[in-house]
């Protein structure tokens, strides 16, 4: 929609709810910092799943970690995948991904009977196998892009407006794994 | 850990196998390619899932989700038999159909199952998540085969065989091919509704999409058992399908043990099963050339 992010060309702007990959894989390192593999599921079909997963490689990387990725091409590859994921990793992070988030509920059972720690890019996954993640509140964004409305309708040109992240992120959690895994939310604000 | 990649390919067998030895029914006893089978095994998911989030008890839900399957192989039977459909087609268009009837009884494309929702698995606790479904998996799978032995070996299980076997000859002794078929037909699609109502049970949800590729992992089962043991009588051929089942787990567990690159892990399914199954065929190369070997050493000396 939009090919110039600073400078929109495209009569269209607004704010992107790209997810901070980076912000959630510091999360997770964050609350385990003794987890040294840190396990990737995606379906290597969706595009967006394999950059998003190309921006967490690079960044488990940076913190000296290192990363196991296992991919799924159906929901029905995704309880026996899972299961060899969270024995080859300490820590898994999943992507905003289709597959995974149609079957988060096997990948919840899977990964809490090997007691291995799920981060969700999609905070509205979290309730059903994350710990906790940095999301976006989609009010908030919707906030945020009605003031660069109002901007526009008093005069400001579409193409002077960036396309802007998304300004607040919420810390999203599950109380029954960060009590599991003994995170306290309160070290992580 | 290599207990444990055991067990589950066991549990997950199980399962599966429920849906293969459906899909045997119309595949070898009535040499029909049914396609019926990507829509009904959902059809179960969706039917059980959806019972389930409103509070029936899931025994019942399981039933019903095994009767709609039932439903969806009586009108792929209908199709081929009353409307002389080829029959890969009406299996094609009873799957196609499926796909909107099911979005209509989950009334999305996912219904989660939540923990707190009672599901044939949660009625039982045994040991572990796995060990609980090995055991219902196990006595499923026994009351099947058992009723499946007694029903293929009743008048109208015979009869039922023979359509299969000589249609014209079965006709000529005054059986009802079409109505043997439709009952064939519904058996087979029940059993597959049976096993995707299980699966969606023991997964925690049921997905509008989670029929696809099913019908390759329900031949990759059936194949593995005629690999292993070649014409043997029903009952056993029942049994080594679940056999055939847990090895294609086995197989996969094994192949996702060796930490391939994530993207080549397919190829390496598709190796190691052409490698299994080519097994037969290497055992017997051998043991001719063992033979040859053999004879020409005997003849050496009888000279």
């Amino acid at each position: 929609m939009v090919t110039n992010v600073t400078h929109p060309d495209t009569n269209a702007t607004g704010v992107t709810d790209k997810v901070d990959t980076a912000a959630q894989i510091k999360l997770l390192h964050k609350m385990f910092p003794k987890a040294k593999k840190i396990g990737l599921l995606y379906n290597a079909a969706e595009e967006n799943s394999v950059v998003q997963i190309k921006t967490a490689k690079k960044v488990i990387k940076s913190l000296g970690l290192t990363p196991v990725e296992k991919t799924v091409a159906t929901t029905n590859d995704v309880q026996q995948t899972a299961a060899a994921l969270a024995k080859q990793s300490d820590a898994m992070y999943i992507p905003t991904d289709n597959v995974c988030a149609a079957a988060m509920n096997t990948i919840g059972k899977v990964t809490e009977s090997a007691k291995v720690p799920v981060v969700t890019a999609d905070a509205t996954m979290i309730k059903k196998a994350g710990v906790a993640t940095r999301g976006i509140s989609y009010k908030e964004l919707g906030r945020q892009t009605a003031k660069m409305a109002v901007k526009i309708i008093k005069g400001k040109k579409v193409k002077d407006l960036a396309v802007e992240k998304p300004a607040k992120t919420e810390l999203v959690t599950d109380a029954k794994r960060m009590k599991l895994f003994n995170i306290d939310a309160s070290t992580l604000k | 850990m290599d207990i444990d990649i055991l067990t589950s390919s066991v549990a997950q067998g199980f399962l599966w196998a429920i849906m293969a030895i459906g899909v045997y029914l119309t595949f070898r006893i009535l040499d029909i390619a049914d396609m019926t089978a990507e829509g009904s095994f959902p059809l179960g998911a969706a039917i059980t899932a959806h019972a389930i989030t409103q509070g029936t008890n899931p025994v019942v839900a399981t039933l019903m989700g095994a009767a709609g399957g039932a439903l969806a192989g009586w009108v792929s039977g209908i199709m081929t038999t009353k409307l002389h459909i080829p029959d890969l087609l009406s299996g094609i268009l009873t799957m196609t159909g499926l796909y909107s009837v099911n979005l209509f009884v989950m009334g999305m494309a996912n219904v989660p199952l939540t923990g707190a929702m009672k599901t044939v698995f949660s009625m039982i606790s045994i040991g572990d998540s796995t060990t609980t479904t090995i055991v219902v998996g196990g006595v499923v799978i026994a009351i099947v085969i058992i009723l499946l032995v007694a029903f293929f070996n009743t008048e109208m299980g015979l009869a039922a065989r023979a359509v299969g076997n000589n249609e014209d000859m079965s006709a000529a002794n005054g059986i009802n091919a079409d109505a043997m078929k439709i009952i064939v037909y519904m058996i087979s699609n029940g059993l597959i509704a049976l096993s995707g109502s299980l699966m969606a049970q023991t997964n925690g949800y049921a997905d509008v999409s989670m029929g696809i590729g099913t019908i390759v992992i329900a031949l990759a089962g059936i194949i593995i058992a005629e690999i292993l043991l070649r014409n043997i009588s029903f009952g056993k051929r029942l049994l080594t399908i679940i056999v055939g089942a847990i090895i294609y787990r086995l197989i996969i567990a094994i192949v996702l043990e060796l930490g391939v690159d994530a993207n080549a892990l397919r190829l390496f399914y598709a190796l190691m099963l052409t490698l299994f199954l080519s097994l037969p065929l290497v055992q017997k190369k051998v043991g001719q050339m063992q033979q040859r070997r053999k004879n020409s050493k005997s003849m050496k000396e009888d000279d």
